[in-house]
């Protein structure tokens, strides 16, 4: 009698745990993806900035920090400031970029900003004054 | 006898085969806390019964994490169950996934980042 209750609360055991094998679990697929970004790093959350020049003798240059997505290269593109009445024919020409880390992205997190570095000939007073801000965009 | 017959009527099962959770795109310049849930249909034998869940992912369970199929770069996510509706002895559940900003800000551009999680409820 023993041996047959025994049996008996084995058997239903057995059914229980078979009877719920595969209906208790469910799969669920899980996916994202990350966005290529760039974007300066004093104002993260915008593409553009102005770069303040340091206008020394016979060239101004400047220098800004930005970040981008892990693996994203970034591109720029870079104006100098409006007009210059004064210049004669000393038209100022746009500054160029110097250097940009030649680096790839390594994330928007803290300590991982790249810098941006431009010049551009400033052989007059007036073109200097002419060329006291920068403008830079990036992309992506 | 009597003790195993009351389990069994008292046990859940899935009546959905299961879902999906996209995250869709993650912009690291925002870096914000990002949701996305999908719901899933259960049954239980014995209404007002309350399944218990635990989750275990293809990517590993501490964390859970996607991984980026072509590398090996990972980004973590947590999950939580919470019931939407209960009808007689069917019942809905909401399974929401959540990613944290600090988790996704210096990840690897692309994917797609991706995971198989399981789902199990008992009793």
């Amino acid at each position: 009698m023993s041996n047959r209750l025994s049996f008996s609360i084995a058997a239903s055991w057995v059914l229980v745990a078979g009877g719920a094998d595969g209906a208790e679990t469910a799969t669920i697929s899980i996916y994202t993806t990350v966005l290529p970004v760039c974007r300066f790093a004093a104002s993260i959350g915008s593409d553009a900035t102005r770069i303040p020049l340091d206008r020394a003798q016979g060239s101004a240059t400047g220098a800004v920090t930005y970040q981008c997505t892990s693996g994203v290269a970034p591109t720029f593109a870079i104006t100098a400031s409006a007009g210059c009445p004064g210049c004669g024919d000393e038209t100022p020409s746009a500054p160029v970029i110097v250097s940009y880390s030649h680096a790839i992205g390594r994330g928007m997190g803290s300590g991982r900003e790249l810098t941006l570095v431009v010049a551009g000939p400033a052989p007059t007073e007036s073109v200097r004054t002419a060329l006291s801000n920068v403008s830079v965009t990036v992309s992506p | 006898m009597l003790l195993a017959s009351s389990l069994a009527w008292g046990a859940c099962t899935f009546s959905s085969p299961g879902g999906t959770i996209a995250f869709g795109s993650l912009d690291p310049s925002v870096a914000n806390t990002r949701t996305a849930f999908t719901d899933l249909n259960i049954k239980c034998t014995s209404a007002g019964n309350t399944p218990s869940w635990s989750f275990s992912g293809a990517n590993g369970n501490a964390p859970l994490q996607m991984k980026y199929a072509a590398q090996n770069a990972f980004i973590p996510y947590s999950v939580s169950p919470s019931v939407v509706s209960v009808t007689g002895s069917s019942q809905v559940w909401r399974v929401t996934a959540t990613v944290l900003g600090t988790d996704y800000q210096n990840a690897v551009v692309g994917g797609p980042y991706v995971d198989q999680l399981t789902a199990t409820i008992t009793p």
